[in-house]
């Protein structure tokens, strides 16, 4: 099983589900290049300018630990990174399980409802670049190698949403203005969507559009609230997501 | 001096200069004190179970899900968030956000201050698009030097290569005359006066004939493998120019001529709806052509062949040579997917080799996957296989759009 954290944390995010499944489950938790504690050398604004860079990072991940047939969880954007992942190599997942997933963040002329204008987006770019949290991380190297000031890093261990103001705009941009609706109908996995009630970042209309289109998908509205599911209702989140596997008649 | 005053709880937070408000993990507003309700111009009873959202700007909404609410449950407490606040009036109003997480009886509630910046937000706007530019052009300088540099470094690699790619042109223009020719005139001549002395002085030696036979028998793989050596040579050197196809229509080309060349026709070809490519048809035929009849040679005697493709488009980096360069761009994925015989995955990377025969007693020379592999490099692509002995084979094609 593996899990994927989206845009804004890292895999901190799955803390409250995790103990849910480590027992049953051999349990991958990741954090992408540019997030978390990666390896931010390893950075390659070409790469990570399009999901699919994105994408190929779960399938180093895969390839790395020899998965073959794993769940694949995937919060937020990482829902559709995990689809980009499975189209490419479909044998390494058996599962797909898609919280608060979007294909397109933006409202389209033919009716298509993502739920934001383009200026929306433009005026995120602006409050990310506003806020600084844990930019020290950022400052390089030098200043985390630094043994005189030990304070350093006891703040890196705490910023779990450390965000590089350039890394986190390209990933906001790579995230919030693609759009990967013609990608679902080439997923071929069985694959739940988990919509959440009164979910601003994907509205009810988005998990509705990404249930047309791909194949083999469930649809389960959460009476959880928000975009997190996970952090703020843990309970349900597991709930749900193992009445599927049970529904998919997995036994772990 | 002043007496001392036990001062209210509930009054002190009134009395704060700062926007104080509460919500619960779900969201839902619990207390707004009465300095942030005037700046918002909203009332208690407005905000009486609305959610946190409802005095968020959009942009900040967003920011809400993705950053300050796992922060606050993951850390406990945020310091310095910007946010944009949204009044009843549809007013932004900037500000600083701090905030705890505390439990009362088991209920965790969020706890922040608001401080407006709009003053300082004005200059901070100034100061960071002043930065964004100077970033801007110290990164378009620095992007340029490089590229620069790259574009010399290049420019005489490629100088080299397309010096080295025109001799190699010429030497395979060249090659190709030999095989065609001058090779094929001595294997002819050998056949010819290998049968003269065996017609013309026959001999009862059985021994003598036994030998005849092999000559026979090398002579025909000699001519094989030029001839086949011909046509690996000739992909290179033919004219052919690039023109917008449908796979289907030259994959059922291709079997077509499988189905005719090899005298088979007890199969099943199953052809998924494929994407157009533009390439250079023959080869294109050639190489489905290829794989149609390897499949049809390695079938198994007592089940019928099945053949499947399948296509899709997904988006791969279009550097393979440049490491550190990406760009994803639309390629056809094809898959043709057989239930013949199959092999270990461990002879896959071997099977593209030319003239490399993982048995020595299978049909063949070993040179139809020779050939595909070229002509899939032709185009820029590459061609994998997987494969499980007795289940079959799947090879994959990606090619660029």
């Amino acid at each position: 099983m593996m899990m994927a954290h989206g845009f804004g944390c890292d895999q901190n995010m799955w803390r409250y589900i995790l103990p849910a499944f480590e027992r049953d489950y051999r349990v991958v938790l990741f954090d992408y290049v540019g997030s978390g504690k990666s390896d931010l050398s390893a950075y390659n604004k070409e790469r990570y300018g399009d999901l699919n860079g994105y994408a190929e990072d779960v399938l180093d991940v895969c390839r790395a630990l020899e998965l073959q047939d794993a769940i694949f969880i995937g919060h937020s954007v990482s829902s559709i990174i995990g689809v980009l992942a499975a189209i490419k190599e479909p044998s390494y997942f058996s599962h797909l399980i898609l919280v608060g997933p979007s294909p397109r963040y933006i409202n389209e002329d033919n009716g298509y409802i993502g739920g934001f204008e383009r200026k929306d987006i433009e005026d995120l770019l602006h409050t990310m670049e506003s806020n600084y949290i844990g930019w020290a991380n950022f400052l390089g190297p030098a200043i985390v190698k630094n043994p005189d000031r030990p304070e350093l890093a006891a703040e890196l261990t705490e910023s779990f949403c450390s965000t590089d103001p350039l890394i986190a705009r390209r990933f906001a941009e790579a995230t919030f203005f693609s759009d990967n609706r013609q990608d679902l109908r080439k997923i071929s996995h069985p694959t739940l969507i988990m919509q959440c009630s009164d979910d601003l970042i994907a509205p009810s209309e988005v998990g509705d559009y990404m249930h047309q289109h791909i194949k083999k998908s469930v649809l389960k509205v959460l009476k959880a609230t928000g975009h997190c599911p996970h952090m703020s209702h843990p309970e349900e989140t597991i709930e749900v997501i193992q009445q599927y596997l049970q529904f998919s008649g997995i036994n772990a | 001096m002043r007496k001392k005053e036990v001062i209210d709880s509930d009054e002190l937070m009134q009395q704060l200069p700062c926007g104080i408000i509460s919500f619960f993990d779900d969201g839902t507003i619990h207390t707004v004190n009465d300095l942030l309700l005037t700046q918002l111009g909203y009332l208690s009873s407005d905000l009486q179970n609305a959610k946190v959202e409802r005095i968020l700007s959009l942009a900040s909404r967003i920011f809400y899900q993705t950053h300050l609410f796992p922060l606050l449950k993951l850390q406990g407490r945020v310091e310095e968030i910007f946010l944009t606040l949204k009044t009843k009036e549809e007013k932004e109003i900037p500000v600083l956000l701090f905030g705890n997480r505390v439990s009362t009886n088991g209920q965790w509630r969020n706890v922040c201050l608001t401080v407006p910046v709009s003053q300082r937000k004005k200059y901070e706007d100034e100061i960071l698009r002043a930065k964004r530019e100077a970033e801007r052009i110290a990164r378009e300088n620095a992007d340029l030097i490089m590229i620069q540099q790259q574009l010399e470094i290049n420019t005489k690699l490629l100088d080299k290569q397309i010096v080295r790619l025109t001799h190699i042109n010429e030497d395979y223009k060249e090659l190709s005359k030999v095989i065609a020719h001058d090779l094929q005139e001595p294997i002819r001549k050998i056949n010819i006066f290998t049968n003269i002395i065996k017609d013309h002085f026959p001999a009862e030696d059985k021994k003598r004939m036994a030998y005849f036979k092999k000559i026979n028998e090398s002579i025909l793989r000699l001519s094989q493998l030029t001839e086949s050596l011909g046509l690996y040579v000739d992909v290179d050197t033919s004219n052919e120019t690039l023109q917008t196809i449908s796979l289907s229509d030259t994959i059922t080309a291709s079997c077509a001529q499988a189905m005719q060349e090899m005298n088979f026709e007890e199969f099943e070809l199953d052809i998924d709806e494929l994407p157009g490519l533009k390439c250079f048809p023959d080869q294109i035929k050639q190489l489905f052509y290829q794989l149609i009849k390897n499949s049809i040679q390695f079938r198994y005697p007592n089940r019928k062949l099945k053949i499947a493709v399948t296509g899709l488009i997904a988006r791969y980096n279009v550097f393979r040579a440049h490491e550190n360069r990406y760009q994803y761009v639309d390629f056809a994925k094809i898959e043709v997917k057989d239930n013949a015989m199959g092999f270990s995955n461990s002879l896959a990377s071997d099977i593209f080799r030319l003239f490399s025969k993982l048995e020595k007693d299978t049909p063949g020379i070993g040179f139809g996957l020779a050939l595909c592999k070229k002509i899939v490099d032709n185009h820029f692509g590459t061609i994998t296989c997987n494969s499980q002995p007795g289940e079959g084979t799947t090879f994959t094609i990606l090619l660029p759009l």
